[in-house]
């Protein structure tokens, strides 16, 4: 194979594949991207059977081919060379690759390119939902974040999908994340041509999720949707990214969100965001949990750490109802919703310091949020 | 008499005591005074928790099953033990032992290591301080507890044992190899009735035989076993009496008189373990968020496996639920002769705890089932109830 590319071009596919090859190891075809040259440009892959991905890219293609080479390597070699450098990409018959820009030059070794697992991804089926990528975008961001990092509870690993038909080339598209303690949901109603109103109800792994918040980044504005067979298929921007479902029953989160609490207040989303940031400011505090007590007209927050001292905040409640009330919960939950829901004013719904705290804003009704406390 | 206590490097009191739910009984029951008690069950399956001192001549001894210990002493009476009681009686004993020393390392009910180094202005000499616990202990309670006192917690335990009961015995730092080795290798912390027959025939009888060996070839024979006796042998035991409140772990294991092998046979030393660490737990007022597993195979090899704990737990089923299911991450093909388990990851229990959105009724009912269970075996003793699976 003989290429030419620039290096700005090469670095996206690349950059796309890094989350799935393997780095652990070196010798693993399962750390290697196969690019193929073809007549049109380049097809890159990558694959770990759980996540793959595929994204094509132009270049001048002098002479077709197939290479399989360490991803990472490739990454930090492309990185390393000058911006703006036009690279020549060529494979020897010992499966290695030469990268050439300028007087610089890489050889990296290879494996033999028919070693990698092409049926890893799944041949399009024709039934696909075309949407808004940015709706798609926002309503990830809003619940990748409180997904479970640790593996014990399987089906909390990942962020539940729900698209349901609602009215002609429109789809309810729900998304909710738990990790136990807290959980996010998001939904809302999208353009969805093609829809042919199948449900469909599956979770994604966060690595999968990781992946697609990556492709969503290019200029595509729209994502095709496809589920086939175990499988949940994403195609954006000339990539196309296919995650194994996590077989397992999601929680019943709707058994978990509180309709509304008996104490509401809504507060400005900034100033209680930088209020959480300034009294969990003096480092990490053994027990993590900031004191919230509410009473008419205003919320004092507040936080010990242990042989440091306390910190102490108050905030004006402009819109307050219900009893008094202290609670503790996580600072780092709080902010997190904060931060996601990037509306200019949040609600927190209270019942007690033992039940679920439900958070939202009137601005983003699809968006709510329940931040379990901590038992003080 | 005692010299200054300040040629002590350490003054390490080890509190034990006597026939402690026999002595109770007779304690509260003056009829019982003077008889021989076989405190435990009475069904085929029982085994005795306590006999008297009157039983004992008899070669009666816990842990026996309550019908050789019948047969082997007909004439004594089968007290069904009344938990809540004893455990009544350990707290104030507890307390008294918490007014000698902040540091109290408390083993089970009846049974503490304190660190009383620099305490001397206080307390006057080792044999004053020793005297002094016994006298506290009788007066709160009525009962006789047996004290040794020595520079190591090792020495300090074969002390409060050797005189019992009513015993009190000092060992001065200088004296502690003359008191050691005329004692037989089964005073060797560790070394259970097997041990005690394969030192036997390695021609080693007494602790003096041990410390007079060469070391490399203990090692050579017995494994880190060899280093372990060697050391105690010398009176070497650098070990920290340990608050539980402080503990990075809380551990409890057993080196078995007879090998087991296979989960059933290890179940119960597991469960006792559990009783023990989650007694522990609770009087430390904390939660442990991991269990370790530790099991020594016949030939001496060493298996740990552990798991966290979530949530932290200061429950004998949760930690033995742990470890149960971490028995089948072990080949437990061989014969095990030590049983260990250790609770890690230890919180406090007052500071906060975050709340579960799901299965939090699961664990409610959990919670209630074992509250329940633990009123019962505090009324009716440790057998009345099992689990199902336990049948």
């Amino acid at each position: 194979m003989k290429v030419r590319i620039d290096k700005a071009a090469l670095m996206v596919p690349l950059y796309r594949a890094q989350g799935i090859v393997d780095r652990k190891t070196t010798t693993n075809v399962l750390a290697g991207v196969h690019i193929v040259a073809g007549e049109d440009g380049l097809t890159f892959a990558a694959t770990d059977y759980e996540v793959t991905i595929a994204a094509e890219v132009s270049a001048d293609v002098t002479e077709p081919g197939a290479v399989l080479v360490n991803g990472r390597a490739l990454f930090d070699a492309v990185r390393a060379l000058p911006d703006g450098a036009t690279l020549q990409l060529s494979s020897d018959a010992n499966h290695r690759l030469l990268i050439e820009a300028g007087r610089s030059y890489y050889h990296l070794n290879g494996f033999p390119p028919e070693e990698y697992p092409t049926g890893a991804m799944d041949e399009a089926v024709g039934r696909s939902i075309l949407c808004d990528k940015s709706q798609v975008e926002t309503m990830l961001k809003r619940t990748l974040f409180s997904v479970a990092t640790d593996d014990t509870r399987a089906a909390l690993c990942g962020v539940l999908f729900e698209i349901e038909p609602e009215g002609p080339g429109q789809a309810r598209l729900r998304m909710v994340s738990t990790d136990g303690h807290r959980l996010s949901k998001a939904e809302r109603t999208i353009a969805a041509a093609d829809y042919d109103g199948t449900k469909h109800r599956c979770i994604m792994h966060r690595r999968g999720a990781a992946e697609l918040l990556r492709i969503l980044e290019g200029s595509d504005p729209s994502v095709r949707i496809e589920f086939i067979g175990r499988n949940i298929v994403f195609s954006s921007d000339k990539a196309r990214l296919q995650v194994r479902q996590i077989e397992e029953n999601f929680p019943d989160y709707s058994r978990v969100i509180p309709e509304k609490g008996d104490v509401s207040i809504t507060l400005e989303t900034s100033s209680f965001a930088s209020s959480l940031r300034r009294v969990s400011s003096l480092g990490s505090s053994r027990d993590n949990t900031v004191r919230l007590e509410l009473s008419e007209g205003h919320i004092a927050l507040e936080m010990t750490f242990p042989e440091i001292g306390t910190a102490h905040e108050e905030l004006e409640v402009p819109e307050w109802k219900g009893a008094r009330l202290k609670v503790g919960f996580n600072p780092k939950y709080l902010l997190d919703v904060c931060s996601v829901l990037s509306t200019d004013n949040i609600t927190l719904e209270l019942s007690d310091q033992f039940s679920p705290c439900l958070l939202h804003s009137d601005e983003e009704p699809g968006a709510v949020f329940v931040i379990m406390p901590m038992r003080l | 008499m005692s010299r200054p206590a300040s040629t002590w490097p350490r003054i390490i009191v080890h509190a034990d005591m006597d026939a402690f739910y026999a002595a109770i009984e007779q304690h509260d029951r003056p009829e019982l005074r003077g008889k021989p008690l076989l405190i435990g069950g009475d069904s085929p399956r029982s085994v005795v928790t306590t006999a008297s001192y009157e039983a004992r001549p008899f070669g009666v001894g816990s842990a026996m099953s309550m019908v050789v210990a019948k047969r082997k002493c007909p004439q004594a009476l089968i007290i069904p033990p009344r938990m809540h009681r004893y455990a009544e009686v350990s707290r104030q004993i507890m307390e008294v032992f918490d007014t000698f020393s902040p540091r109290v390392e408390a083993l089970s009910l009846d049974e503490a290591f304190l660190d009383m180094t620099g305490a001397e202005r206080l307390f006057g000499t080792p044999l004053d301080m020793a005297a002094a616990i016994k006298w506290a202990v009788r007066e709160r309670t009525g009962l006789c507890v047996s004290v040794g006192v020595a520079a190591s917690k090792y020495v300090a335990k074969v002390a409060s044992d050797v005189r019992k009961p009513d015993g009190l015995c000092v060992v001065e730092p200088q004296d502690t190899l003359n008191f050691l080795h005329p004692l037989p290798i089964s005073r060797l912390w560790g070394v259970g009735k097997r041990g005690e027959e394969q030192l036997r025939a390695l021609g080693l009888a007494t602790i003096a035989d041990v410390a007079a060996a060469d070391p490399t070839w203990l090692r050579g024979v017995l494994g880190s076993m060899g280093d372990h006796i060697y050391r105690l042998a010398q009176g070497d035991d650098p070990r920290p009496v340990v608050p539980d409140r402080e503990a990075q772990s809380i551990g409890a294991e057993n080196t078995l008189d007879e090998d087991v092998r296979g989960a059933a046979a290890i179940r119960p030393h597991l469960m006792h373990a559990a009783d023990r660490i989650a007694w522990r737990l609770r009087r430390g007022s904390l939660a442990a968020g991991g269990v370790r597993v530790k099991l020594k195979t016949n030939r001496f090899a060493l298996h740990t496996r552990q798991v966290a704990l979530r949530p932290p737990s200061q429950n004998a089923g949760d930690l033995l639920d742990a470890a149960l299911a971490l028995l089948e991450h072990f080949d437990l093909r061989e014969p095990m002769r030590l049983v260990g388990l250790a609770a890690f990851d230890l919180r406090d229990l007052a500071a906060p705890v975050q709340g579960e959105l799901f299965g939090q009724g699961k664990r409610q009912k959990q919670q209630q089932l074992d509250a329940a269970l633990d009123k019962l075996r505090e009324r009716f003793g440790k057998g009345t109830v099992k689990r199902g699976s336990d049948v």
